[in-house]
């Protein structure tokens, strides 16, 4: 029998503008979408219609470009083009805005909660990449900004047990950070792709990172020290690629989306022998 | 009514340049030739030739093409507006910026 995708429902989230990201929290029970129409918008289930549960409003001035869920699945981080990321506190139905980080000269293009729960890292068109601590009391610290990249930073994302950072940017290059004596650093530069690097994700081992890119190739890293290696290269569409998406359970199993309007799915395989 | 290359042109001829009291069209900045669009693919390129190749006002001029395209245009257009081959010494970096789907007012 042919594998199939059936279309479950479709709405009308962010009326006359872009939907630009969308992340289901840790349960699975809802998805929240942002767009350039300045909102948030909270998905989840009501018999078999996707309803809105939520609606985002009072958070930013200019459009929301990415959302992250914290490991706890209580808050929600918004990235948005008006330079500040808004921490939002869940609670039953609703959200509240307990925090509004600032700092970033221009756009904040991305925000991503570390697994421990107590970092989160931000970046931006400025090219820096923020590091943040969470208290207790749920208080935001900037405790480090790189400056490592020479143009807009894209996409930061940690890996999935480590207090590793990537970072993706307009700069062609991958970046790798970590804390040694009590410093963030960028510990490695991943170069390779011949444009903009829109999105990266670890595999859920975190032993491979893909990352996807304006030159239409999709990457997957592997790490081997002293350096990092390319393991792979895939002409992946025929327009942008703006992101690659492991699938948390099945190893290997890579989603990558474009501008083409596609979704590609792909296996990734480690060649026998290497 | 599907769109063509005159059309799309008629859009773009009357743009002023920002330095001269001309516009594309008068400054051979833009030609109907260097307009490509396919209305079943929803795409448009345009190629725009400055009139020195360290016209420091490439960017802007790319920019208000752009513009102009994406208000004018059906929402499913995607469109490409890049520096005519050759003829612009920062052709590479001034089309990277055009191409940046993330860039204010795009």
């Amino acid at each position: 029998m042919k594998d199939s995708l059936v279309l479950l429902g479709r709405v009308p989230a962010h009326p006359d503008s872009r939907c630009w990201f969308l992340a289901w929290n840790p349960a699975g029970t809802l998805l929240a979408s942002c767009g350039g129409d300045r909102r948030i918008r909270i998905w989840g289930t009501e018999g078999d219609s996707w309803i809105c549960k939520s609606v985002l409003s009072e958070g930013h001035q200019r459009t929301v470009r990415k959302v992250a869920w914290s490991p706890c699945g209580n808050y929600l981080a918004s990235a948005s083009f008006d330079a500040t990321t808004c921490i939002w506190k869940k609670n039953q139905d609703d959200f509240e805005c307990v925090t509004t980080l600032e700092g970033h000269e221009n756009e904040v293009k991305s925000v991503a909660w570390a697994p421990s729960g107590n970092l989160l890292a931000t970046c931006s068109r400025d090219k820096s990449v923020w590091v943040w601590e969470v208290d207790e009391e749920d208080e935001y610290e900037c405790v480090s900004v790189l400056n490592s990249h020479t143009q807009d930073v894209k996409h930061v994302v940690w890996h999935p047990s480590q207090e590793l950072l990537a970072s993706a940017s307009y700069d062609d290059t991958v970046k790798l950070y970590r804390e040694e004596e009590d410093d963030w650093v960028c510990c490695a530069t991943l170069e390779g792709h011949e444009s903009t690097v829109w999105s990266l994700a670890f595999d859920p081992s975190g032993q491979r990172l893909a990352s996807c890119s304006d030159d239409r190739t999709v990457r997957i890293w592997r790490q081997y020290l002293p350096g990092n290696e390319q393991a792979h290269l895939h002409q992946a569409h025929s327009q942008d690629v703006n992101c690659v998406a492991w699938n948390p359970k099945e190893p290997g199993l890579l989603a990558s989306c474009s501008d083409d309007g596609e979704v590609a799915f792909w296996k990734y395989q480690r060649p026998e022998g290497l | 009514d599907s769109i063509d290359a005159r059309e799309i042109f008629d859009l773009i001829r009357s743009i002023n340049d920002p330095e001269h009291p001309l516009t594309l069209e008068e400054l051979n900045v833009v030609e109907q030739v260097r307009v490509q669009v396919s209305d079943p693919e929803s795409t448009v390129a345009v190629a725009f030739t400055p009139t020195i190749p360290h016209c420091s006002m490439a960017t802007l001029i790319g920019l208000s093409i752009k513009v102009k395209l994406l208000r004018s245009l059906p929402q499913r257009f995607k469109m490409d507006v890049h520096i005519t081959p050759g003829t612009h010494a920062s052709e590479h970096a001034v089309n990277k910026q055009l191409a940046d789907k993330e860039r204010p007012g795009l």
